[in-house]
This record gives C-alpha cells, sequence and structure tokens, in this order.
C-alpha cells in the first residue's frame, strides 16, 4: 500500500529536517497549519498531525472543538484559510483526484443522497468513483451482508435508523477499499449493536493494513479501539501521538481533562438532590 | 424558588416544582415574549424582519379595521356590499387561520406542548396558558384590531348591537386561534410519518401554485359585477362558523335581533368542539406518538434493485447523475412539488393565451409567448440544481466528478422530464389556434429559449446556490435569505430569456421578408439552445471543479 513519492514533496510541505525523512514512507494523512475562520470565530487554529500508515487513530475532543472543521479540510470538502493536507503523499488541494481515490469518508451526520435505497446508494457511489458494475454489485453485496443491512437493501436510505445510516455511509466510504478512512463521529447515535459491528470492521480494516482515523467526543470508544490519539479543543491540537505516550501512565480522561479543563463536582454542592420531592 | 417577577429565562423560573405553587397563566405569557425577544436578539437582519412584519401587520389591521367599520358608515341602500364584504373578509380570517398552519408560514411552535409534556401542570390550565400564549404575536393581535372595526361601527346601532359585535369578534377571535392551534395539534401526530410530510410538502407547493389562478377567477367575479349573486352565499355562510361571528351584528340592525342568538351560538358551539379536539390532539402530541415511519409496509421503494439505478444508461459518472437526478425528480417531495407547480403554472399560462377573454382564438404573438415561457420554465427549475442534494453533494466531491460531468447529467435529465411538457404544450396550442403550420417556429422558439435557459442556470446554480431546509417539517419553506436568492434566479431566468433575442430577431425577420421560411426557427432554435447550453455547462463545469467545496457549502443547510 504505501509508496514511495518523492515528487510531490516540495510542494505542500514547510521546510522542515524531518520531513524529507517522512515523505519515503509518506504518512497515510499528513495535515500541515491548517486554519479556518468563520467571520469572527476563529474554528482551526493552526492543526498538524501525522496519521501514520497503518493506525487506528482516535481524534477526541470535546464539542465544537474543531474536529469536523478540521476532518472537512483534510478530505477535501472545506477550503482551509491556510495549511495543507496529503494523504499518502498527495496533496488534496492540489491534486485532488489522486488524493481522493485513495481515501474513503463518512461525513458528519452520513450526508447522503437518502431517497436512494441502500443497495442503489452504493451502486451509485461505485459509479461516480469509476468502478465496474459487476464488481460493485458484488462488494455491494458483501458489505450489506456483513452490516446486516441486507433487509433494508430496498429501503429509503431517509427511512433508515441513525445506527443505519452510519452504517451505509461506512459502507460507501468502503465500497472502492480505500487505504485510508476518515470518519466523523461514527459511533455518534449509534445503537450498541451496531456500533460493535461499526467496530468489528474496522478493527479488521486496520488489521489488513488500512489506516483510520475517526473523530469522537467519548473517551472511552477511543481509548478501547485506537492506538494513536490526538486531542483538539478549542481548534487547537493540546496533544497527539501513540496512546500510550499521550496518557503517560495516566487513564486518558485525566489527560484529557487536565488538557481541555472541566471541573469536578464537589462533595457539598447540590446537597438537596436525591431526597423526596418538595412538598405543597 | 425564584420570584416570579423579573426576566423569565428558563422553565424553572416559570413552572414551580411539584406543585408547590399553581402554575399561573401569566408565565406561559412571558415564556412566550421572552423566546419571542431572544429570537430576535443580536440580529439586525431578523429585527428588520420584526419592524417588517409588525408594518405589514399594522397596515393589514387598519385595513381590515376600516372594512369592518365601514357597517356604521353606510346606509342601509348600501347595506348588502357591507354584509358582503363583512362575510367574506371575516370568513377568509378564519380561513385563512386555520390552513395559516399548513400554509407559508409554518407552524407557530414557540410554545411547542411536547416540551410541557414532563412537567406537572395540569391539562386545562396548560390549555389555557398555551391559549392565551398563542393570542400574543402579530397574526391575532391584527385579527383583533381589524375585527373590531364591527364594534366600533356597530355604535350608531346601539348597545345591543354593539354587545352582539363584540361578542362575535371576541368569538371569532377565539375560533381562529383556537382552530389553529387544534389543526397543529391534530396534524402533530400524523406529520411524524415521513410520508405524510413527503404528501404535507406536494401539497403546500401546489396550493401555491393555484394561488395565482384563484386570484384571477377572483377578479374576474367581482370585474363582471355579480354582486348581487353573491348575497344568497353570504346569507348561507352566515349560518356557517366561517362567518357567523361577524353577520350576527347585522341581524340586530336590521331588527330581527333574536336571529343573532343561535349565530352567536353557532360559533361558541364551534369553539366548545374545537377545545375538544384540541385537548385530544394535544395529548399525542404531547406522547409524541412512536414514529410509525420505520414500519415496512409502504416504505419499500418499488421494484428498485441494484441494477434499476442505472437502467440502461451508461455505466458512468454520468450514467449514474442522471438515473439518480430522474429518481429525485419524483422521489424527492420538493422537486416534486416544483415540477408539479411548473407543470401547473404551464397549464395556466397555455390556459389563459388559449382562452384569452376578449379575443378570438389564439394569434401568433401569444402563441409564441407562451412558448417561450413555456421553455423557460425548464430553466427556472434548474436555477438551484445543486440545491436539492444539500449536504449530499459531498459523495460528488469526495469522488471528484468532473463539474462538466455533472451538470452535462443534470441538463439531461431536466431535457427528459421537459421535451415531453414542450412538445405537448406546442402541439394543443397549435391545433387550438388551428394553425399547424406554426409549429415548427413554435417548437423552435420554446427549444431555443429552454437551451438559453438552462445553459445560464448552469452558471447561476454554480455561483447563486442556495441551502435549501431539511425536510423534517413540510411547511418550511425557504424563508428570509431564501427570498432573495429567488430573486438571483428569477433574474437568470430573465437572462436566459434576453440570450434568446436572436431567435426572436430571425422570426421577425423571417416574417417580414420571407413568410414561407418561418420554420427554420426549429433548426436554428436547436442549435442556438444546444450551443449556449454546452457553453453554459462548460462554464459553469469549471467553475463546480474550481469551487466544488465552496458550492458544497452554500448548498448545506446549517444546523
Amino acid at each position: 500500500m504505501r509508496r514511495s513519492v518523492e515528487s510531490s514533496s516540495g510542494t505542500s510541505r514547510p521546510q522542515e529536517g524531518t520531513v524529507t525523512v517522512r515523505d519515503v514512507n509518506p504518512p497515510a494523512l499528513a495535515i500541515r497549519g491548517l486554519v479556518k475562520r468563520f467571520g469572527q470565530k476563529v474554528a482551526v487554529a493552526g492543526v498538524d498531525l501525522d496519521v501514520p500508515a497503518g493506525s487506528f487513530y482516535g481524534l477526541l475532543g470535546p464539542n465544537g472543538a474543531g474536529k469536523t472543521t478540521t476532518l472537512s479540510m483534510a478530505v477535501g470538502l472545506l477550503r482551509p484559510d491556510a495549511g495543507s493536507a496529503s494523504v499518502l503523499g498527495f496533496d488534496v488541494w492540489s491534486n485532488p483526484v489522486e488524493a481522493k481515490r485513495r481515501m474513503g469518508v463518512l461525513t458528519d451526520g452520513a450526508r447522503l443522497f437518502d431517497r436512494l435505497t441502500g443497495a442503489e446508494l452504493l451502486m451509485y457511489h461505485g459509479l461516480l468513483r469509476g468502478m465496474e458494475p459487476s464488481e460493485i454489485s458484488r462488494r455491494t453485496a458483501e458489505l450489506l451482508d456483513v452490516l446486516a443491512l441486507s433487509d433494508a437493501g430496498n429501503t429509503l436510505v431517509i427511512d433508515y435508523s441513525a445506527g443505519m445510516k452510519k452504517k451505509i455511509g461506512l459502507a460507501c466510504a468502503l465500497l472502492h477499499a480505500p487505504p485510508l478512512l476518515v470518519l466523523d463521529e461514527p459511533f455518534e447515535a449509534v445503537d450498541p449493536v451496531s456500533a460493535a459491528t461499526i467496530r468489528d470492521i474496522l478493527g479488521r480494516f486496520v488489521a489488513n493494513g488500512g489506516t483510520v482515523i475517526f473523530s469522537s467526543h467519548v473517551l472511552e470508544v477511543v481509548e478501547r479501539l485506537c492506538d494513536h490519539v490526538a486531542i483538539l479543543a478549542g481548534g487547537q491540537l493540546r496533544a497527539a501521538g501513540r496512546m500510550d505516550e499521550v496518557c503517560g501512565g495516566g487513564t486518558l480522561e485525566d489527560v484529557f481533562v487536565s488538557l481541555v479543563g472541566g471541573r469536578t463536582a464537589s462533595g457539598d454542592a447540590l446537597a438537596w438532590l436525591g431526597g423526596q420531592p418538595d412538598q405543597a | 424558588m425564584t420570584s416570579p417577577v423579573g426576566p423569565v429565562t428558563a422553565p424553572a423560573d416559570v413552572l414551580s416544582p411539584a406543585g408547590r405553587r399553581p402554575v399561573r397563566i401569566s408565565y406561559f405569557l412571558r415564556l412566550k415574549l421572552s423566546i419571542l425577544s431572544n429570537r430576535y436578539r443580536g440580529s439586525t437582519g431578523r429585527i428588520i424582519g420584526f419592524i417588517l412584519s409588525c408594518l405589514i401587520g399594522l397596515v393589514a389591521a387598519g385595513l381590515g379595521f376600516l372594512s369592518f367599520l365601514a357597517v356604521g358608515l353606510v346606509d342601509s341602500s348600501d347595506r348588502d356590499l357591507v354584509l358582503l364584504s363583512v362575510g367574506f373578509l371575516g370568513g377568509l380570517l378564519i380561513t385563512l387561520w386555520q390552513a395559516m398552519p399548513l400554509l407559508l408560514f409554518g407552524v407557530d411552535e414557540t410554545l411547542d406542548p411536547a416540551r410541557f409534556s414532563l412537567l406537572p401542570i395540569p391539562r386545562i390550565r396548560l390549555m389555557i396558558g398555551l391559549l392565551s400564549a398563542a393570542f400574543l404575536g402579530i397574526p391575532a393581535i391584527a385579527t383583533l384590531i381589524a375585527t373590531s372595526g364591527l364594534v366600533v361601527g356597530a355604535f350608531r346601532y346601539g348597545p345591543l348591537a354593539v354587545l352582539v359585535a363584540a361578542v362575535g369578534v371576541v368569538l371569532g377571535l377565539l375560533t381562529c386561534v383556537l382552530g389553529s392551534r387544534a389543526i397543529t395539534s391534530g396534524l402533530a401526530s400524523l406529520l411524524r410519518s415521513r410520508r405524510a410530510r413527503d404528501l404535507g410538502i406536494v401539497v403546500v407547493m401546489m396550493m401555491v401554485a393555484l394561488i395565482g389562478p384563484l386570484e384571477i377567477m377572483a377578479v374576474s367575479t367581482v370585474g363582471n359585477g355579480e354582486i348581487d349573486q353573491m348575497i344568497p352565499v353570504v346569507r348561507v355562510l352566515s349560518w356557517t362558523p366561517l362567518a357567523a361571528p361577524y353577520l350576527a351584528v347585522f341581524d340586530v340592525i336590521e331588527g330581527n335581533a333574536i336571529l343573532a342568538v343561535p349565530k352567536l351560538a353557532i360559533s361558541a358551539a364551534t369553539i366548545v368542539v374545537l377545545w375538544w379536539w384540541w385537548s385530544r390532539g394535544l395529548e399525542s402530541a404531547m406522547i409524541g406518538n412512536v414514529s410509525q415511519a420505520a414500519t415496512r409496509r409502504g416504505n419499500q421503494a418499488s421494484a428498485s434493485s441494484l441494477r434499476t439505478l442505472r437502467g440502461p444508461l451508461p455505466a458512468t459518472p454520468y450514467g449514474a447523475i442522471l438515473a439518480r437526478d430522474l429518481r429525485y425528480i419524483w422521489r424527492d417531495p420538493q422537486r416534486r412539488g416544483g415540477v408539479i407547480a411548473m407543470l401547473s403554472a404551464c397549464l395556466v399560462v397555455a390556459g389563459t393565451s388559449a382562452f384569452n377573454p376578449g379575443s378570438t382564438g389564439l394569434h401568433t404573438g401569444s402563441l409564441l409567448f407562451t412558448m417561450v415561457y413555456v421553455g423557460m420554465f425548464g430553466g427556472l427549475i434548474s436555477m438551484n440544481q445543486f440545491g436539492y442534494d444539500r449536504g449530499a453533494f459531498a459523495g460528488h466531491v469526495l469522488a471528484s466528478v468532473p463539474g462538466r460531468t455533472d451538470i452535462h447529467a443534470r441538463m439531461t435529465s431536466t431535457t427528459v422530464l421537459m421535451m415531453p411538457v414542450i412538445l405537448l404544450t406546442g402541439v394543443v396550442l397549435v391545433w387550438i389556434a388551428d394553425d399547424v403550420g406554426r409549429l415548427p417556429d413554435a417548437l423552435g422558439m420554446a427549444l431555443g429559449v429552454y437551451g438559453t435557459t438552462i445553459g445560464v442556470a448552469a452558471v447561476v446554480s454554480v455561483y447563486g446556490a442556495y441551502a435549501l431546509p431539511e425536510t423534517s417539517n413540510p411547511f418550511a419553506m425557504s424563508t428570509g435569505s431564501g427570498c432573495s436568492k429567488g430573486l438571483v434566479h428569477i433574474a437568470g431566468a430573465v437572462v436566459g430569456v434576453l440570450m434568446a433575442a436572436p431567435i426572436v430577431g430571425l422570426l421577425l425577420a423571417l416574417e417580414r421578408y420571407a413568410e414561407n421560411y418561418t420554420w427554420l426557427l426549429l433548426p436554428v432554435g436547436l442549435v442556438y439552445g444546444a450551443v449556449v447550453a454546452l457553453l453554459g455547462s462548460r462554464i459553469g463545469g469549471r467553475a463546480i471543479d474550481k469551487r466544488g467545496p465552496e458550492l458544497l457549502s452554500m448548498v448545506t443547510p446549517s444546523k
């Protein structure tokens, strides 16, 4: 899967000593200095991130931290005010066709053509990516089967439950067998059974040499699945790297709370809670 | 517990804990006022919108006041006219109130009953509270101002008339407000299923499309001086809840005061029924009937399989987008509604030109004008062609679909839809005009305009795209900003038509100098239209390639 790409290294990288070494085996996803402002508000304030090939990467952050904005810019759905992103050495913004061919994306809220049936949707995405119809059909049947969506293959996606929508979105992302998966909140609003299915598939994907980066605001999911973690808050990366390095012996929750801030309830507050309802 | 004095910000302030203190009606009123004022806080545009709607409400209320006041201004000779106007105005008012939740403005869910479902408030108190809060609003206040003209006008006829008028006005207002609440709650559970909501969108679009023709009908009825024939209609109407509260006072004026009693009773009975219906609807609205959308039955897309997305179309991105777009014309309720509205408009334009009162038959100018119109509609429905994709357009950006391919596929889909419309309109009109020889130039005209407008639409739809609202609420039409964006599209259609000027020029020249060769318009229109369309697709396609992500964010509805 890994390619050595010298040709595209010059355009997208800042001149740093270590970068050229990485370029021989480029990271699956390399983010450099991404910035995005919406009016006065700075949503993402300069994010650098390397997602090594073969890693299972969790992008953790509280709501409104800039996770979706960062990932949208990384996959070419939102134009950054500054910075760049490259997929396996191909710049997302200067060489979008090659970069996008190498990744599968689950967008925020699984924005899909939801008035197609599940099977139609997969056929659509396959054709858009120039795949052979027979191959699409074969993979569609398999994907629907593994994701337990076979019964719903002829139901309009708009009538799917939240978990089913995530799963069909994941199927769309997997259909063209990309080496990199970028998933925005794949476990949000998903029931435990569907979540287990998604976890299982992602685990297999990484075991087979693929790379996954997904965003989440649930610590447990990231801690359980990922070997790498990045913590984003206020549009800035607070920590990134191998899970054991980031945690440094503590729990991920401790690290997260200390980096992101927040407070734990002390003993005295809310002492009146937990008794009888107030009397008339 | 916090004192009830002071600004209300959270339900905790509004509602006392478990029965310690009864929930006062004034809490509901203050809650509504707080929500309304928060809505306008910090946004200049919204404040301007609010002031504008206040002004419009005030003007409407003033005009209505004068119309109702007319009771006291005219002599008995003209009273029939006033009876007519008050009867119809009152009926229209009550009808509009019932239809309002279903029409443009959406349901006023400032105080959504569902939000009170967890709070321990007795039902009756909740209903009185919600109803009182419903009176706080521009439409209700404007209605009250307008109808109170009746009371002022009744002063001329003594205290009994004033009393009957006042009771009528109050009953009328109650019918208006309570009715719209009852309909809202009654429909709430129904609208939870997607299919019902989809149907709702189509119905609303059709109603909007029919406003024009109905207006023409109404104007022609009045214009033809058929007032005398309408009086019996109003007399009947006065015994229905639609007009009874407002017409009861006329019985007092005419000396049959006793007749006013049953009329007011009819109105009061209506209010009781509405109250009962609302009470029942409220229950289901609060419990929130579990969506039935997930049930298997009827939700299977008909006969769709892997093969049918493509059908006979090529297995390419072009074929896929074309197939998907054709499906969406019917499956997306907003597009379906738009197409139905467009077809109705075609019918109206063709119909009015074919049966133009005062002219015999169909003359050439009117025929060609209609064809220009029908040709233009194809472009008009494509002006926001990416807006219908909403966030799903991300799929095209991620797959790096070439912009020209995308536009070509959409153009083909629109053409598949519009070609039969154009051909049929042309044939029917030429047949009505009894001038089959004009068919080539009629079609040439329409096809030329069709080509130029979809060419312009290919560019406008990229630069002037806007997000359509999510379809969860069928009555959420594009509001505010959508309106000004709509103007861009109309401007685009006008530009498209203007670009067809060379064809018109050719027609005029041919008619003058070579009358036997007007058929040349067909090939020329076809080629010219195709050239402009292809040019538009080239410019638009290049724009998509360059600003795909920008287009995506333009068409993605904000949360």
